[in-house]
């Protein structure tokens, strides 16, 4: 009777409940009661999946709707998988709007599902699932290009510079710039989801991926939230990619990798952007070994300089 | 017994790890209580779960959520059933 009381408990919270923190503490508990109940779960876990999906589909307006059905859906693929897997294809039908969110909480809780979904999908390999692999990474690729980002970056510096004389276009450009950052964020962790869950998947498309994110870390842009967060989200990329394939990473993305890296830790760049490249240098450094040897002297010189500061 | 246990819970409530405590406390009364004595102190702890549940304050709220949490391994007075979801009296 207690995991009656506590599943109808959850559900209120999660119907009713707009904050965020209170919706991932009641997805947590509702995970935990799937896999650990005593009484059979099946009724309750039923209900929350087609719920999940339901809300999966609401407008940008019902934001925690979003955020609830993300949540919900991450804990069950990871504490439900079986029942899960029956409803994975509507899954990667509907997560996509979801992942092109404005809210990066929504966004995030997105990406978290769609990396759990991938991980029940590599429990159970088979070629019927390349279909699910594909489409996902064509939406990954689909999502606003590299170019476009480059370009609105570059024309957004320029904005800057001459605000005076562009006022009147400069909010439209915003928005631009905006879309693109949240487009490029979600692909970025969907593409380190795949790269993590789907080796033989990625592995003829590392060079590709690569390619991309370093040249999305090279021109980072200036100012703004969303470019913060793209080059956040890079630096939590390029560790992922470093221990993907360390061999291949060596040969051709170590050197540009370590370049941008310590470019950002820097001692007059912003604390947490230093932390989080030190964080990312640390992991890298552990996936290369023997390979970082002609790069020693100067990392040691960084870390002397950051930790004595 | 009983009344104390539930003091231990309540200030349990208030510190951190205290839904460890707390499912350690529930524990420790199902090992020591006779079954109609830790049926009702189970019912006590619930009532109070519940209520902080219900409560307008978000970290009160957040505080219930992680004691269900951390009650849901914990022994039961009540024998579980299953029930159709959404039917069960609250």
């Amino acid at each position: 009777m207690k995991a009656v009381k506590f599943a109808n408990g959850l559900k209120n919270v999660i119907t009713a409940s707009h904050d965020d923190a209170l919706l991932e503490a009641a997805a947590k508990a509702l995970g935990h009661l799937a896999k650990a109940s005593p009484m059979p779960t099946n009724d309750f876990v039923d209900f929350e999946l087609n719920r999940g999906l339901e809300w999966l589909c609401a407008g940008p307006q019902y934001g925690h709707r979003r955020l609830a059905a993300c949540l919900v859906l991450k804990e069950l693929a990871s504490c439900k998988p079986t029942l899960f897997f029956r409803i994975i294809g509507d899954f990667f039908e509907r997560i996509w709007p979801v992942l092109r969110d404005a809210r990066q909480s929504i966004r995030d809780a997105a990406a978290d599902a769609m990396a759990a979904a991938l991980q029940v999908l590599a429990e159970r390999p088979s070629p019927h699932h390349l279909e699910f692999l594909f489409r996902t990474y064509d939406q990954v690729s689909c999502l606003p290009s590299l170019v476009s980002l480059i370009f609105t970056v570059r024309y957004h510096n320029a904005i800057s510079s001459a605000q005076a004389h562009l006022s009147p276009i400069l909010p439209q450009v915003k928005i631009s710039f905006g879309g693109n950052c949240e487009g490029v964020h979600a692909s970025l962790r969907v593409a380190a989801a795949m790269v993590a869950h789907c080796p033989d998947f990625m592995a003829p498309r590392f060079d590709y991926l690569c390619e991309t994110v370093l040249s999305v870390a090279e021109r980072p842009g200036r100012g703004g939230l969303a470019a913060s967060l793209v080059r956040a989200t890079v630096t939590r990329t390029l560790p992922v990619l470093a221990a993907f394939a360390p061999d291949a990473f060596a040969r051709r993305y170590l050197r540009p990798t370590l370049s941008v890296l310590t470019r950002d830790a820097q001692p007059g760049e912003v604390a947490t952007r230093r932390a989080q490249a030190l964080l990312a240098l640390g992991h890298v450094c552990r996936s290369m070994g023997d390979q970082l040897l002609p790069h020693m002297e100067d990392l040691v010189k960084l870390v002397c300089v950051c930790a004595f500061e | 017994m009983t009344s104390s246990t539930l003091f231990d819970v309540e200030a349990a409530l208030k510190r951190d790890g205290a839904p460890e405590a707390l499912a350690a406390a529930v524990d420790t009364a199902f090992r020591e209580l006779t079954t109609e004595s830790f049926a009702r102190f189970e019912q006590q702890v619930l009532r109070r779960v519940f209520d902080l549940l219900l409560s307008n304050d978000p970290r009160e709220k957040l505080g219930s959520l992680a004691a269900m949490d951390a009650l849901i391994e914990s022994p039961s007075g009540a024998q579980e059933v299953s029930m159709p979801y959404g039917l069960i009296p609250k």
